[in-house]
């Protein structure tokens, strides 16, 4: 087992970055998808609902696959669209969790009072200084729970891109059972790492609620 | 193209294996949620709090970690599972975690005022949990519920990572012997689950609405 903590450490610094980059990537697809859902433009509108509703109601392992098997062999430009495994992965993440960040966004974009956009525009505001300076300040306010717990479904779903040979700290913790077979107290040590992870980003997240709670 | 309509019955034979696992672990999960739901919401704090931990535990641990352990790591403390009966057990202590925190949410959300009527009517404990809170709870759970079966389906695609022949592994064994046809498969196999899963959402948040 202690030789297993070097390998180990290695890979989770590699599921870090993947999470790093899948929450920064899932959060630009969020707010880009929510501003087209509540744009004017009908064509913005339904492009991003059919985006929200594929996404979301797909697996992200399939989406994953698909990505890293299925693109490759579109005919003609599916050779140029080989990815590496981990982009393919990561991108997996981006695209399933992106589009539970649209829906959470969105919703938190609804649940603003319409007094406020009323009073935004009795003011005068052009519509992009009322979405700016009124609306998304409070939308995010409110959407910062579901936001949370979307970053932990994320950072746990980072297990699935050992699933196509990227080593994070799961796909090392395969890699050393298939040379020393020790798995039960393997896959018990990843998933402490795991649960810990976790409780601390949930930490974070009421920490981050409170901060920003608006005064009642 | 031959070769992907040969496919086709062995990804619907897939599909089957996908409800199957999916459906029992969606029972087992509500039987689950609803023991340590109800329990959470009785019991004084000091004996909730280890329940809680163990809620936190399962519902922290990702699936798959889970999943492997129980199909690769179990065995080697005496306990052997076959691959379906590790995809269903791993899925329903997730799910079930999911689970009791909806149903001790939606007992808790009806207690109060509804409990204290109920006992000055002189009815016992049981009585008011089994006649009067729990179901009104019912309402309450139900969207979330079918919310969680939709997140159940989604998550037993991992299970082919344990060689259960769900949808997905039918899928890649398929492109095994043929490379050739892994869009058409691959497409069909995120059709069929969005073909499943968009209707479940539906279901629930139309539910939502309505009961809210």
């Amino acid at each position: 087992m202690r030789d297993a903590a070097p390998q180990l450490a290695h890979g989770f610094v590699l599921t870090l970055q993947i999470a790093f980059f899948g929450v920064i990537g899932a959060l630009a697809v969020g707010v880009i998808g929510a501003a087209m859902r509540v744009s004017t433009s009908r064509a913005a509108r339904v492009a991003a609902t059919a985006f929200t509703e594929f996404f979301r109601n797909t697996p992200p392992l399939v989406q994953i696959y698909f990505l890293a098997f299925a693109i490759p062999k579109i005919p003609g430009i599916g050779p140029h669209l080989i990815l590496p495994s981990i982009v393919a992965a990561t991108l997996g993440l981006v695209l399933h969790q992106g589009a539970i960040n649209i829906e959470i966004l969105r919703a938190g974009l609804g649940a603003v009072p319409a007094g406020q956009r009323e009073a935004a525009q009795a003011l005068g505001l052009s519509r992009i200084d009322e979405l700016r300076s009124v609306l998304v300040p409070q939308a995010v306010r409110i959407s910062l729970p579901a936001l949370g717990n979307n970053v932990i479904s994320l950072f746990k779903n980072t297990t699935l891109v050992a699933s196509i040979g990227v080593l994070d700290i799961f796909g090392e913790a395969n890699d050393i059972i298939a040379t020393i077979l020790v798995s039960a107290e393997l896959f018990l040590t990843v998933g402490v790492v795991y649960v810990i992870c976790v409780a601390l980003l949930g930490a974070l997240f009421r920490a981050l609620e409170r901060k920003f709670a608006l005064a009642r | 193209m031959m070769s992907y309509l040969h496919a086709l019955p062995s990804l619907a034979h897939g599909l089957g294996t996908t409800f199957l696992v999916s459906i029992s672990a969606m029972i087992l999960a509500v039987g689950i949620g609803f023991v340590l739901g109800i329990v959470r919401s009785q019991v004084p704090r000091a004996i909730d709090l280890p329940i809680l931990a163990v809620i936190e535990f399962f519902r922290g641990i990702p699936l798959l970690v889970l999943m492997y352990f129980i199909f690769f790591g179990l065995p080697q403390l005496g306990f052997k599972t076959g691959q379906n009966a590790a995809a269903i057990a791993a899925l329903c202590l997730y799910a079930g975690a999911l689970g009791s925190e909806i149903v001790r949410g939606a007992i808790v959300s009806i207690s109060g005022g509804q409990t204290e009527a109920a006992s000055a009517l002189g009815l016992s404990r049981v009585q008011i949990l089994a006649l009067v809170v729990i179901p009104q709870a019912l309402r309450r759970m139900l969207p979330p519920f079918v919310g969680l079966f939709a997140l159940i389906v989604e998550s037993s695609s991992l299970s082919s990572l344990i060689n259960v022949t769900d949808l997905l592994q039918t899928a890649h064994q398929n492109v095994e012997r043929d490379n050739d046809i892994a869009l058409p498969v691959y497409l069909t196999v995120l059709v069929a689950y969005f073909a499943v899963n968009y209707p479940i959402s539906l279901v629930s948040q139309r539910l939502e609405k309505r009961l809210a």
